[in-house]
């Protein structure tokens, strides 16, 4: 997406129409809008929210027309507003228009709804031809949850690196590196899917329908517990953080720091353990789950070895000839008792008998065989016991190691609540919240696990009942074909998300930490973890609390990181529709405005090189110096807003602003 | 750590025949992204085709 012109109409400071044509030449790609305290800088970055999304971050939300214009009512009868963006996204021109209309009859009752109405058209075969959804396709243009990033408030931008933001973030990614496209079919196709299992369920016979009605039933409640687990797996993660920040802020209270660290390392050390515990506790279902049986084999081995014993004693009072020697003498046509076999039949036969009857192995070979194995099963016996015993008692020490360390945190948690210390309790009693809470979701995700597992097993075995059903209408079979052919095909196109979806993570990963490195002076370090959240720490690999220039350049470096990507992916598109990335604008309200004069330099030495387009909006006073010294050359055009104090020409008197082309 | 394949060996669970479905509905919905409401509505009935007469007989 990239914007190639705003039209103001009669919105908050900007009375009549006025317009701002973007830069988008390449390497002068950055506008500049110069602008005063109370010009309609902020109005103007809202500007753009307003038209996309129908909403505002301004503090009089419903106050969005220009005075002067609305006491023009008396005049006119009825007077507008709108904003016009012409903007291109993925080679097609669009044209947006919200409007808000007032009449004679609405006077001085500022409109409670200020959604307004919108059009969008797309230029195709030398017209504007407008689209029903604007709402749906505007989303998937510019997702709204992620606005406040792409039109970026410096004053007011709020910390990205909080775990709440963390499926903000998941959004973002998926909408930007287009995703969408393979999420969509995965939801398509997945409803398709049933579509054939209902005409298979149609054409089939009672005992089959069974079968399916009972796989729907399973496949449908795993698909909700799964939702279900998500959503626990993210309120973990959510109180985690929030737990975090307050442990960052209690290690901060000189009086309690030293507690609290020590604290801090003991909830580390049973983190360690719980750990440890389950991986133990695993060990010791897969050793009962494969070698279980080996625990009723006592009497078993024992009969085994009595009935062997039995055989071996008669087998001693009987010769076994080996087939090698009754072969022999087959060949040489005579027994070793000198009968001649061709001379007597029933001699041929018995000796022939005898060859039919014998195994490769003779009995004694067999019983050696036998015997061994018999003893082998109890050593396999012994070592499982052996074995079991030391997982147990290693599952019993980490139990009772996890138990001392609540013990001595609850201690510590203790001394910490008996200190006398303003907002220290209120800081203890949330922590204490958080943990509780973490406990009790920990406990629910325990039984989703549970559940989703035996679910699964329980789809597994219908799948192969299906399978193996014989009487099945020749009009299902074409049916059963279909559905398979689509769980298959759903199958490859969740397996291709997973695998898309991790490449963005990896890729985004070290992007951010580039650019991070780039932006911020201190040697921080950021990273993404596998849930999306971003994580800031120090040199000794501490999360930190981040200044507000921090977070600013922590959020500028995450957006910057994401279009930077989305716009290599798009430039190395290879058609095939999946994750192919995108070109995004940013359009930021004094970004500046936070940082210290070094910050500032290294920022605006890098901002030109985030995105395709670049359009900032500041004070003469925060463009002056570095920022003008490193962004000059990249600017294509630069506008002014003029801003004219309250007219004294008549009663009642406005202030309004101008836009004018710049030459600075 | 998880154990994520690779795309190829991914795409090598299906036949070529199998493919060929996968990419129409991608394209399908490429196109369904793509401002016409129309298709958007018929979506899925799109995909049941592609199915539909992807697998035909015996």
């Amino acid at each position: 997406m990239i914007f190639n012109k705003i039209e103001l109409h009669n919105f908050r400071q900007f009375y009549g129409t006025q317009e701002i044509i973007f830069s988008i030449k390449d390497g002068k790609h950055v506008t500049v809008i110069h602008g005063e305290n109370g010009s309609g800088k902020t109005a103007l970055l809202n500007a753009f929210n307003w038209c996309l999304y129908g909403k505002t971050d301004l503090p009089k939300p419903n106050d969005l027309i220009n005075e002067f214009a609305y006491s023009e009512m008396d005049k006119l009868g009825k007077v507008e507003m709108y904003i016009e963006l012409e903007f291109k996204s993925r080679q097609t021109e669009y044209l947006l228009r919200r409007t808000l209309k007032f009449e004679e009859k609405d006077k001085w009752t500022f409109a409670k709804d200020t959604t307004g109405e919108v059009t969008l058209k797309y230029y195709s075969d030398d017209r504007y031809k407008e689209i029903g959804n604007p709402s749906i396709e505007l989303n998937q243009i510019l997702p709204e949850n992620m606005r406040n990033y792409f039109f970026f408030d410096g004053e007011r931008i709020d910390n990205l690196s909080k775990q709440e933001d963390s499926l903000e973030i998941k959004e973002a990614i998926k909408t930007i590196m287009d995703l969408e496209v393979l999420e969509r079919s995965i939801e398509h196709t997945k409803s398709v899917k049933k579509q054939f299992m209902d005409e298979f369920k149609e054409n089939t016979n009672d005992s089959t329908k069974l079968v399916v009605n009972q796989l729907e039933n399973a496949t449908s409640k795993l698909d909700n517990m799964k939702v279900e687990l998500d959503q626990v797996k993210n309120n973990i993660s959510i109180r985690k953080s929030q737990k975090q920040d307050i442990e960052i802020k209690l290690s901060k209270i000189d009086s309690i720091a030293v507690i609290q660290q020590e604290r801090m390392e003991l909830e580390k050390e049973k983190g360690k353990s719980e750990m440890e515990l389950r991986d133990v506790s695993k060990k010791i279902t897969q050793k009962i789950s494969k070698e279980g049986y080996l625990a009723i084999t006592r009497s078993l081995v024992h009969r085994v070895s009595e009935r062997l014993e039995e055989t071996n004693n008669t087998r001693s009072s009987r010769v076994e000839v080996p087939i090698r020697v009754l072969k022999t003498i087959i060949e040489n046509d005579k027994c070793i008792c000198g009968t001649s076999l061709s001379d007597g039949q029933d001699a041929l036969a018995e000796i022939k008998h005898l060859l039919d009857h014998s195994s490769p192995d003779n009995e004694a070979t067999s019983y050696a065989y036998l015997s061994g194995d018999n003893k082998l099963v109890d050593s396999y016996r012994n070592r499982f016991f052996e074995d079991l015993t030391d997982l147990r008692k290693r599952e019993a020490n980490l139990i009772e190691h996890i138990d001392d360390t609540m013990n001595r945190i609850e201690e510590k948690s203790a001394e910490i609540s008996k200190r006398d210390f303003e907002d220290l309790n209120g800081l203890e009693k949330k922590r204490k919240t958080f943990e509780l809470e973490i406990e009790s979701y920990q406990k629910d995700l325990g039984l989703l696990e549970n559940s989703i597992e035996n679910y699964e097993r329980e789809i597994k075995d219908l799948e192969k009942q299906l399978a193996e059903q014989k009487e099945i209408e020749s009009k299902a079979v074409i049916s059963k074909k279909r559905y398979e052919t689509s769980a298959k095909i759903l199958d490859v196109m969740e397996q291709i998300h997973i695998i898309k979806e991790n490449e963005v993570k990896v890729e985004l990963k070290e992007r951010l930490k580039k650019v991070y490195s780039y932006f911020l002076r201190k040697e921080y370090s950021i990273d993404l973890s596998s849930d999306f959240t971003l994580i800031v720490k120090n040199k000794s690999q501490k999360k930190v609390a981040m200044s507000q220039g921090e977070r600013q350049i922590t959020s500028l470096s995450f957006i910057g990181a994401i279009v930077e990507m989305a716009r290599e992916k798009y430039n190395k598109r290879s058609g095939n529709g999946i994750g192919e990335g995108g070109i995004y604008p940013l359009v930021m309200d004094s970004p500046f405005g936070a940082l210290d004069s070094d910050h500032r330099k290294r920022v605006a030495q890098g901002v030109h090189k985030l995105s395709d387009q670049i359009i900032v909006i500041l004070s003469t006073s925060q463009w002056k110096g570095q920022v003008e010294e490193s962004l000059s050359n990249y600017v294509g055009s630069s506008y002014t807003l003029d801003y004219q104090a309250p007219m004294v020409s008549g009663d009642p008197s406005f202030e309004f602003t101008k836009i004018e082309v710049s030459s600075k | 750590m998880e154990n994520v394949n690779t795309l190829e060996e991914v795409l090598m669970r299906l036949d070529n025949r199998e493919k060929k479905m996968l990419k129409n509905i991608l394209d399908l919905e490429k196109a369904a992204l793509d401002r016409n409401s129309q298709k958007r509505v018929q979506i899925k009935k799109e995909i049941y085709d592609v199915i539909k007469m992807g697998v035909k007989s015996e």
